[in-house]
């Protein structure tokens, strides 16, 4: 297993092929040696909350970005963005929810539980792998986040 | 979607051995992904359609309806390994067909939660009061974790990640959807790793 406190992108994303396309968007910017994928919710938050199997992880090592999908299996994506954001300890991670929702309900329950961007999936492979290499560049190397 | 299924399936069929292992990984994984979507759509499909369909009401053979289902499941699926106990049903009122689509997706439910058992099982019975009867099935399954009963049969809600079992959480929304269409509620109980009990009622006019 690698080392948790090292890690600064999590995915949160249940279908395995999805995050496998997001994990290779990235690692063509050389951007996806740190990267963690969640499961589900409750897994999620086990590692932002470092417990269960994450109970090794710091708390003051938060990944410098997370790509969040609405529908998990368990607690969902909103749920999750709700309990990191009302935390103090974790409501400084910066949270991108990456879904294929267009929805209005969806956007604006994200936006009012202080997401700090929402990314709907284009559905042309090539526009997907830039939106994810662009969302990696911004969020790793452009984006300053609290020290 | 059955032209990108058919024309995948050409590819790796005819192709197969000009491509690499990770040119055939990929061949299957548009496979299955088409496989689910077809899937999703029909269920979603359904689901709509059960809001506006007729019933046609008649009274229900659940001994044989039952039976018929679970027989169909086992023998699709080749996992007869699974050891049922079908107690003796209650008849009720009810549109066949729709009954029929609620013990699909129960009876498939348990085959599929409870296919990591080394020994699985299935139980199936009813009791009836005057003014309604209730079906039970039980497996011996992963279960759940009651914490997440509420969200069982909202649609696209599910309890396990495709890896751990595939599914689209569509399947217990219809189940919901039908029961509720015939003025019966349905009920679930769980502990995690020690199985499940779906219940639903239907009223006696």
């Amino acid at each position: 297993m690698k080392d948790l406190n090292a890690v600064e992108i999590l995915i949160v994303e249940d279908n395995p092929h999805d995050a496998e396309l997001t994990l290779r968007a990235l690692r063509n910017n050389n951007l996806a040696n740190n990267v963690f994928i969640a499961e589900d919710g409750a897994e999620a938050l086990d590692f932002f909350f470092c417990r269960g199997r994450f109970a090794d992880r710091s708390i003051n090592n938060p990944p410098k970005v997370v790509l969040l999908d609405l529908k998990l299996p368990k607690i969902n994506g909103l749920e999750v963005l709700k309990a990191v954001k009302e935390d103090p300890r974790t409501c400084n991670i910066p949270i991108v929810v990456v879904t294929s929702s267009r929805q209005e309900p969806d956007i604006k329950e994200a936006y009012a539980l202080g997401v700090n961007s929402y990314v709907v999936k284009p559905v042309d492979f090539d526009q997907f792998l830039n939106a994810m290499s662009s969302l990696g560049l911004y969020w790793l190397l452009i984006n300053e986040p609290i020290k | 979607m059955r032209a990108i299924h058919s024309f995948t399936k050409i590819l790796s069929e005819e192709y197969g051995k000009k491509l690499d292992e990770e040119g055939n990984r990929i061949c299957g994984i548009i496979k299955s992904n088409t496989i689910q979507m077809g899937e999703l759509i029909d269920d979603l499909l359904n689901f709509s359609r059960l809001g506006k369909s007729l019933m046609h009401e008649s009274l229900i053979d659940m001994n044989s309806l039952v039976r018929s289902v679970f027989k169909s499941q086992t023998e699709t699926d080749g996992k007869s390994r699974v050891k049922v106990k079908i107690d003796h049903l209650e008849d009720c009122p009810g549109d066949q067909a729709l009954l029929e689509m609620v013990w699909n997706n129960l009876i498939s439910n348990a085959i599929k939660y409870s296919s990591r058992n080394s020994s699985p099982e299935i139980s199936i019975w009813s009791s009836a009061t005057k003014k309604s009867v209730t079906y039970f099935i039980s497996d011996n399954g992963v279960g759940f974790d009651m914490v997440y009963k509420d969200k069982l049969f909202g649609v696209f809600q599910r309890l396990h990640t495709t890896k751990e079992f595939e599914g689209n959480g569509v399947g217990l929304a219809i189940v919901k959807r039908i029961i509720n269409r015939h003025g019966g509620e349905v009920y679930a109980e769980a502990e995690t790793h020690k199985g499940a009990t779906f219940s639903f009622s239907i009223p006696l006019k």
